[in-house]
């Protein structure tokens, strides 16, 4: 049985050829379908990398709803952790780009596994220097902000 | 790598729990902003609405050393000691920093949600004043009561407190204080008198038990 095949095309210009039902797990992808059917979709925002991860994801999370029988869709526990492996190899820079993928394709269970995996990130951060370092955030307080904060919320721990 | 949205380190950054927050106000101006906002303050309590860990209980004793004091499921706030420990500093702060608390507040009851009922007395003017606080985020409202129904300013010893309160969102809308006298721990009916902020006035209630309540702390 032949499916329908799109084309996301990255920003490098690299074409993947990808399954409508696989691709539709994007809604933004799945209102494009509809709008442009036969048309090469570009995401310039995201780098073939991306795409590919993001491809991978979404191949292992399509429902199979064609009544074959022998579907591929795994059970919801071998699929949470799968999820946990997913995002566990993704190195940090990596994440957050795929975490902002999932959000600008609209693909509401990718951007909860990458939320999460931020989250649990954080939590494991000792104190805001560490985050600061893990995510390369700058401080961009004064010495006296910082006093200001710590005086109006002192939790006593 | 580029840096997220406020929209999205608020999605990340309201799945952790209370306690961290002060931590993420510090990491810098974007992140203390986003912790500060009201549209946070939602998406976090939408993230925690469905987790049985949104509230710690407290059991509740007339004296309350802090081991009466126990908080269970405790992940939204992520706080690692009992909430006991909590109480002592707030009073021991509340008591000096006003004159209010001129003579010392007590504890009188626990709700669900981690608030707290204050009851404290000035020395100037004979004052007694009721409050509810969170001991944790340190905030403080004054309950304005009347009148405690007859007996209670005379023979404080004599009754039992509680404290239940409705909130939505973290905001509380409306509580009801509970009073009941211990002597009557023993019969079959009971009487509670019980005050709601929303009419702001007190009621007589009365209830049938199958037995006889006998889980009297004195005995």
């Amino acid at each position: 049985m032949s499916k329908k095949m799109i084309v996301l095309k990255s920003s490098e210009g690299v074409s993947f050829v990808v399954e409508e039902a696989v691709a539709r797990q994007s809604k933004i992808i799945s209102f494009l379908v509809e709008e442009f059917p036969d048309r090469e979709l570009p995401l310039t925002n995201m780098t073939s990398e991306i795409l590919r991860k993001t491809i991978e994801y979404c191949k292992k999370h399509v429902v199979e709803d064609d009544g074959g029988g022998d579907s591929s869709s795994s059970s919801s526990g071998d699929l949470k952790e799968w999820d946990v492996k997913f995002v566990a190899e993704i190195d940090q820079p990596r994440l957050m780009d795929l975490l902002m993928a999932a959000n600008y394709l609209d693909i509401p269970s990718l951007l909860d596994v990458t939320c999460q995996k931020v989250a649990d990130t954080i939590a494991a951060c000792n104190d805001e220097k560490e985050i600061r370092a893990t995510f390369n955030i700058e401080n961009d307080f004064t010495e006296e902000e910082v006093e200001a904060i710590r005086m109006e919320n002192q939790y006593p721990i | 790598m580029e840096s997220l949205t406020d929209d999205l380190w608020t999605m990340v950054l309201a799945r952790l729990p209370i306690k961290s927050f002060t931590c993420f106000k510090l990491v810098c101006t974007q992140w203390k902003s986003i912790v500060e906002s009201p549209f946070f303050r939602n998406v976090f309590m939408s993230v925690h609405q469905n987790s049985p860990s949104s509230s710690w209980s407290l059991m509740c004793s007339d004296t309350i050393p802090s081991e009466h004091v126990a908080h269970y499921q405790c992940d939204t706030w992520g706080l690692k000691r009992s909430l006991g420990s909590f109480i002592e500093p707030f009073l021991t702060d509340n008591n000096q920093k006003k004159s209010i608390y001129e003579l010392r507040g007590k504890v009188k009851a626990y709700s669900d949600v981690g608030l707290i009922l204050i009851h404290a007395n000035s020395n100037a003017e004979e004052k007694r004043s009721l409050y509810l606080a969170n001991p944790v985020s340190r905030e403080c409202v004054e309950s304005f009561l009347d009148a405690l129904p007859i007996g209670v300013e005379t023979n404080e010893g004599r009754w039992l407190w509680g404290l239940v309160t409705r909130t939505e969102n973290g905001l509380l809308l409306g509580y009801k204080i509970i009073l009941f006298e211990r002597s009557k721990w023993r019969r079959e009916r009971l009487s509670f008198h019980i005050y709601s902020s929303e009419t702001g006035l007190w009621s007589l209630e009365t209830s049938d038990l199958p037995h006889p309540f006998c889980n009297d702390p004195d005995s």
